[in-house]
């Protein structure tokens, strides 16, 4: 098979296309009650976020020493958060990767040395972010799937399952590699709210409905230096299949304290 | 957004539409996620349309965010499923009929639906938008080394597939 038939292929499979009813007046009007409510909610949550990251970042600068086999994931700057963030203004747009950011590519050994060692670290951390939980098993760090991962792939993710006051649930922890995460508001939800801390980077905070009484909440950090990491709290086992819980068992800060965690990232 | 801005969107929109719906049922495979994930894409283009609309390559950008756009939706645990239900017959019409053809074209997607994403995607962007390797690149956002490499073993994995999907077919040989 050549590339001329894969060019073949490709255009081939879109002449079937059905009509496209494609309504430019309604897409603007959709987009314009998207930016209204984001500027009402970030200016209203925007404080009450930064304080509530504030309360779980930790209080020093944890080194990251790792990769000193010169195989693993370099890892990212440690974010600066020895001070509170700043309250801010309502933002609502920020520009994606910071300016200047390279993207970077690893291989799928690097990959895997750098799950393995977030994994060992989640172990800990977890329940020392979320008091309280029990059984707690942290799935190996992959990509479409638990330990898969290719090279050049942008990020790792994994669900640290667990039990908290009888029920089951899960995080979702997904970092991202500087230039590869995902765009800041994309998937924020209602509700957004942002916090900027000390060193430029942002805390985003929202709430998404998955359907039939399901939540997540979602927190991301935005880090200056282009990375992102990600963690999601359900009121349901995303890998499981319990109940459906009344509320989101994990709070937000506790969802903070996990994606600002400086040894979770690559 | 000022009103010439807002028009300058919705010309750029309006013409961009079909190509990006096109490109996103490439990626998924179903129309209807493909036209969401369009939408989508098209809404995040508008919240940042006074920083990017002077950018040189606007077209290249909304693929950017599309790409990230159907990533974003597959990294979602609840994600609606990709692959479309529309499955190949066992075996094509008999040889010379144009159905064939029909059948073995269909089978490039077919087989592309089964790679990774990050493989798909440099396909997409390389054989059915004729980007460069440096476009794909910064499409992409990656190192022009990744998009070689990517290419390279998504040619062969999806000539794997066809072969698997359709061993009659000698690997899809061109005339």
């Amino acid at each position: 098979m050549s590339e001329q038939d894969v060019r073949d292929g490709l255009r081939a499979a879109v002449l079937t296309e059905p009509v496209l009813s494609f309504d430019p007046e309604a897409l603007i009007l959709r987009a314009r009650q998207q930016v209204r409510r984001r500027r009402a909610l970030a200016g209203a949550g925007a404080a009450t976020i930064a304080v509530a990251v504030a309360a779980v970042a930790v209080p020093t600068v944890l080194g990251t020493p790792r990769g000193s086999d010169g195989g693993a994931v370099g890892a990212a700057p440690p974010p600066s958060q020895t001070s509170p963030p700043h309250p801010t203004p309502a933002i609502t747009t920020l520009p994606w990767p910071p300016a200047g950011v390279t993207p970077v590519s690893y291989t799928a050994d690097q990959l895997k040395v750098r799950g393995a060692e977030m994994r060992d670290h989640l172990r800990a951390a977890f329940p020392a972010a979320v008091p309280g939980v029990a059984q707690v098993a942290v799935q190996e760090f992959g990509g479409e799937a638990s330990g898969a991962v290719e090279d050049g792939q942008g990020y790792l993710n994994s669900f640290v399952a667990f039990s908290l006051d009888g029920s089951r649930s899960a995080v979702y922890v997904a970092t991202f590699a500087p230039g590869a995460g995902p765009e800041p508001f994309s998937e924020c939800g209602d509700g957004c709210k942002v916090a900027t801390m000390p060193d430029g980077s942002h805390v985003l905070t929202g709430k998404l409905f998955a359907g039939e009484g399901q939540w997540l909440l979602n927190v991301w950090h935005f880090r200056a230096n282009g990375a992102v990491v990600q963690a999601t709290g359900y009121n349901y086992d995303p890998t499981g299949a319990g109940p459906t819980l009344p509320v989101v068992p994990v709070t937000p800060e506790q969802l903070a304290a996990l994606a600002t965690d400086p040894k979770l990232g690559i | 957004m000022r009103t010439a801005d807002e028009d300058s969107f919705r010309a750029f929109a309006t013409g961009q539409a079909p190509t990006l719906r096109r490109t996103a049922f490439l990626f998924c495979g179903d129309w209807h996620l493909a036209e969401d994930l369009m939408q989508a894409a098209l809404v995040k283009i508008y919240r940042s349309w006074s920083r990017v609309q002077k950018r040189e390559s606007l077209t290249n950008y909304a693929r950017t965010v599309l790409l990230r756009t159907w990533l974003d939706e597959r990294r979602r645990p609840f994600r609606r499923s990709e692959l479309s239900g529309a499955e190949l017959p066992d075996v094509p019409e008999p040889a010379g009929d144009p159905a064939v053809r029909v059948w073995a074209k269909e089978l490039v997607h077919r087989a592309l639906l089964e790679l990774p994403p990050g493989q798909r995607a440099v396909l997409v962007l390389r054989y059915f938008d004729d980007l460069s390797v440096a476009e794909t690149a910064r499409v992409m956002r990656c190192a022009e080394g990744t998009v070689k490499s990517q290419s390279a073993r998504g040619l062969d994995a999806l000539r794997a597939v066809v072969a698997r999907l359709a061993p009659a077919s000698g690997g899809l040989h061109r005339e």
